[in-house]
């Protein structure tokens, strides 16, 4: 409980340090927005109405106050440069995003930590150079320069059957479930090929190198020359040692589910949350960058959460006072 | 090798080889077919959809609200305009039938068409003409326009049919405003000024266009299709029946889009890819060239030094190797623009040629006018060296490209060059406006009408009470005749006698050498074979989607 009240302060904290740096930047919503009549000069008088109009003027603690009172109120603001509700826009691209993210972590877990375990236990073996050297290389290839390259190979050559971008059209009522699930998954072929290629390998290899170091521990050969199978000394005891250090990190899955694949998202036309955050901060759009912050952070803050009751759960030494 | 090996060696090798032969170009003896004679030409029909591109979403369907070029897409064919530009960067009637002009050219009267309907079947008339264009008189007007309708004094409807707009000063040029969309009056009533850009009407429009408005859906795409009641029916117009307008924010994934026969057009992609696309997908896309109606260009800061001194201006300009940054940056895809009016506008002097590449002029250019050089190779006068800051926005390889030619270009004169690219708006609020630059790079470009006021007049040179300069003379160039010139030009209604103070103008202009014109780039559009009747209006792109079709009889 006690942690919880410690929340409060820390979100404070993080909206005032990051609603400071967002407005410190030079340039405005209102410049953005009047500069698109290319062939006229910035009417001065219109860009001064445009920021009284929205409060812009107005000292930061101000607007700060503003911005916090009416979130409290679940009024998470009006975007000045898609004139809707930033709620409604979060809402409307959640869904686009969540799908995407949930699917390739789930993938990226339920791939990489077999690999990692397999990959330690047979180390030196054939298994664990393709993942040392493949790995490594998946992750150091541009996640941008891959997706194009899976267009031009698997896309453009399938015919149709891949599309090389976009957001699925079919919808349960026009097509049935066969065909919407076959629209679905042609659709997010290729982003969840590029985004789990990418992160695969980092994973893997960090298991592997917890696993070789377990391996190698007192209480496994104890175990071992115990009698006890080799599968469930690798499994059971060892991996729940190993997999430690690796909960710690996925604290962060959660916020990370949410800021979206911004470099997928682009190259693939996915009209995410990583879309609509980046093109805020190139507009300038206050009220969205903002809301995108706020909920990150507060799924920062519950991913740690999280975090701490599946140690509870994993590492029975552990307990809270 | 074992048994097995071998065997799936050679299965294995022989169907790489049947696919390898599959690969190899067309066999030599089968002769070329020879030019067959053209078809009976087919007529066209209605059907079929259309897929665009575009690389940003649009903002708002409101053609008086919104003023990017995305928006303006879907607002082209869902709303109808008063007058259409033509390919010779005039007007043409279209919901006007006719319009007379006062002899002191300051009242319009038009003469609207009768048979014009809204996409909601109710009739289009004066009343919303004046709806239309009273929106930006209105104190509370936040849209683009306001500055294009400054000179505009009211608008007053004299029957259902007739309009009559008066002027608080002669435009020659205030036909070509024009072209923007008419709205429905009925739709926004109740709608202030001020709550307009959250209207419903102003995201799902309704227009009188070729086009109904259909859906869009958030980042994805916009539909529109056929208003089969459109004025123009008489000549089948549009055939299409579907538009989609696809958002593809990736430029690359949009050519590849192109490629995959996705996506039907794609507007001016990256000029690399231009030549390949024209190669390799001959058979299936149409290319269109176009030059466009503007350039980029290099301006220099009047009000301070070194670059208040004409002659660091002409050197500079002289010691700029222009032909590279085209053949190198811009794949060749453009021509050196001479002055300030880029080469397809009417107004553009034809005798004019732009300066030379000539370091050795440049150089005595500069000896002339007192500067020598220092111990370390730098020009120096009165103690002061050569030294300028030029910014430019990051993000774009031909910006940076052009960027690195200066530098290289002038430092090789014997001027000390410090190269900034950062964000645009960040660049435009501490360094443009401010006056705190010597040397930018910017792109401009010009609408139907060429006059250049905004960039060259003391007027769009004037700061606020920051000493900000919002305009966009931001080299803050002050020439009372070019003043004179720009203004007489705006009033003067026959396009000779326009012509000749425009060549006045130029000749002025690159005399004094405000700014260093470097590419007026030509651009591509590519539209897949599959849809023909395409138009291509020179300094503006393909366009006139009604005439398009995809089917035939």
């Amino acid at each position: 409980m006690r942690r919880l009240l410690q929340v409060i302060p820390l979100l404070i904290l993080v909206t005032l340090i990051s609603y400071g740096i967002v407005l410190a930047a030079p340039g405005g919503p209102e410049q953005v927005l009047l500069a698109g009549d290319g062939s006229a000069g910035i009417d001065a008088t219109k860009l001064a109405q445009m920021r009284q109009q929205w409060g812009l003027d107005d000292p930061w603690y101000v607007q700060y106050f503003r911005w916090s009172t009416n979130l409290l109120r679940g009024d998470f603001g009006y975007s000045l440069t898609k004139h809707r509700p930033v709620l409604d826009l979060i809402m409307e691209r959640m869904p686009a995003t969540l799908l995407l993210s949930l699917v390739v972590t789930a993938l990226i877990y339920l791939i990489s930590l077999p690999i990692g375990i397999i990959s330690a236990v047979r180390q030196y073996s054939w298994l664990d150079h393709f993942v040392t050297v493949f790995g490594l290389a998946g992750h150091a290839m541009p996640g941008f320069w891959v997706g194009l390259m899976l267009i031009y190979l698997l896309a453009i050559p399938s015919g149709g059957l891949i599309p090389t971008s976009g957001f699925p059209r079919a919808t349960l009522a026009d097509s049935g479930l066969a065909l919407l699930l076959w629209d679905y998954a042609r659709h997010m072929f290729l982003p969840v090929l590029t985004l789990t290629m990418g992160s695969l390998a980092g994973l893997a290899l960090y298991m592997r190198t917890q696993m070789l170091e377990v391996l190698r521990d007192d209480y496994v050969r104890t175990a071992r020359s115990k009698g006890l199978r080799d599968r469930t000394v690798v499994y059971k005891h060892a991996f729940r040692n190993a997999v430690l250090p690796i909960v710690s990190l996925s604290g962060r899955i959660l916020s990370g589910l949410v800021s979206g694949a911004i470099i997928a998202e682009t190259v693939f036309a996915w009209p995410g949350m990583g879309r609509l955050f980046i093109t805020a901060a190139q507009e300038r759009d206050y009220t969205i960058l903002m809301a995108i912050l706020l909920i990150s952070v507060m799924l920062d803050i519950a991913g740690q959460f999280l975090v701490d009751f599946v140690y509870v759960w994993v590492d029975p030494r552990i307990r809270y006072s | 090798m074992s048994k097995r090996a071998y065997r799936f060696a050679a299965v294995l090798i022989a169907v790489l080889s049947l696919a390898l032969s599959a690969c190899g170009g067309k066999p030599a003896e089968q002769p070329k077919a020879p030019d067959q004679p053209a078809p009976v030409a087919k007529k066209p029909a209605a059907g079929g959809e259309l897929i665009w591109t575009m690389q940003q979403p649009p903002k708002l369907f409101n053609p008086m609200l919104s003023g990017d070029a995305y928006s303006a897409l879907v607002t082209g064919v869902v709303f109808d305009g008063l007058v259409k530009a033509n390919k010779q960067m005039e007007v043409d009637p279209w919901i006007a039938k006719s319009w007379t002009i006062a002899a002191d050219g300051l009242t319009y009267t038009f003469d609207l068409r009768d048979d014009v309907k809204f996409h909601d079947g109710k009739p289009l008339t004066a009343e919303d003409v004046v709806f239309t264009y009273m929106l930006t008189k209105d104190p509370a007007y936040t849209g683009p326009r306001s500055s294009t309708f400054a000179f505009l004094d009211k608008v007053e409807a004299v029957s259902p049919t007739t309009v009559k707009f008066t002027l608080k000063r002669k435009q020659a040029s205030f036909l070509t405003n024009l072209t923007f969309g008419i709205m429905p009056r009925h739709v926004f009533a109740g709608v202030s000024v001020k709550e307009m850009d959250k209207a419903p009407a102003t995201m799902k429009p309704v227009g009188s266009g070729p086009y109904k408005f259909v859906e869009y859906k958030s980042d994805q795409h916009v539909l529109v299709e056929a208003n089969r009641d459109w004025f123009q029916k008489s000549q089948g117009w549009p055939y299409i029946d579907k538009i989609r307008f696809r958002i593809i924010p990736d430029s690359n994934t949009q050519i590849a889009a192109l490629e995959a026969e996705e996506v039907h057009v794609l507007t001016s992609p990256d000029p690399g890819q231009v030549d390949r696309l024209k190669q390799q997908r001959a058979d299936k896309l149409n290319a269109y060239d176009w030059p466009r109606n503007g350039y980029g260009y290099i301006t220099f800061n009047m009000e301070r030094s070194p670059t208040n001194d004409k002659a660091v201006r002409k050197a500079l300009t002289l010691a700029l190797d222009r032909q590279s940054i085209i053949s190198g940056v811009l794949d060749n895809k453009a021509s050196i623009p001479p002055g300030p009016l880029p080469p397809i506008s009417w107004a553009f002097d034809q005798s004019l040629k732009p300066a030379p590449f000539d370091v050795k002029a440049a150089a005595t250019t500069l000896e002339q006018a007192g500067w020598q050089k220092n111990a370390k190779g730098i020009y120096e006068k009165n103690g002061q060296p050569l030294k300028l800051t030029y910014y430019a926005g990051k993000g774009s390889p031909v910006v940076e490209g052009i960027a690195l030619q200066a530098k290289k270009n002038w430092s090789d004169l014997g001027a000390e060059v410090d190269v900034q690219l950062i964000d645009f708006q960040v660049m435009l609020d501490q360094h443009l406006a401010p006056g705190k630059f010597d040397v930018t790079f910017s792109a401009f470009g010009l609408g139907l009408d060429p006059d250049p006021y905004s960039l060259f007049h003391s007027d769009a040179a004037k700061a606020d009470a920051n000493g900000l300069v919002l305009g966009f003379n931001r080299g803050r160039y002050r020439s009372e005749q070019v003043d004179k010139l720009l203004e007489q030009a705006r009033e003067e209604s026959d396009r000779a006698k326009r012509a000749k103070l425009y060549s006045d103008f130029q000749k002025v202009v690159i005399e004094d050498a405000p700014q260093l014109w470097i590419y007026a780039n030509n651009y591509t559009d590519f539209v897949s074979k599959k849809v023909k009747g395409v138009e291509n209006y020179p300094g503006f792109g393909i366009g006139d989607l009604h005439k398009w079709y995809i089917n035939e009889q």
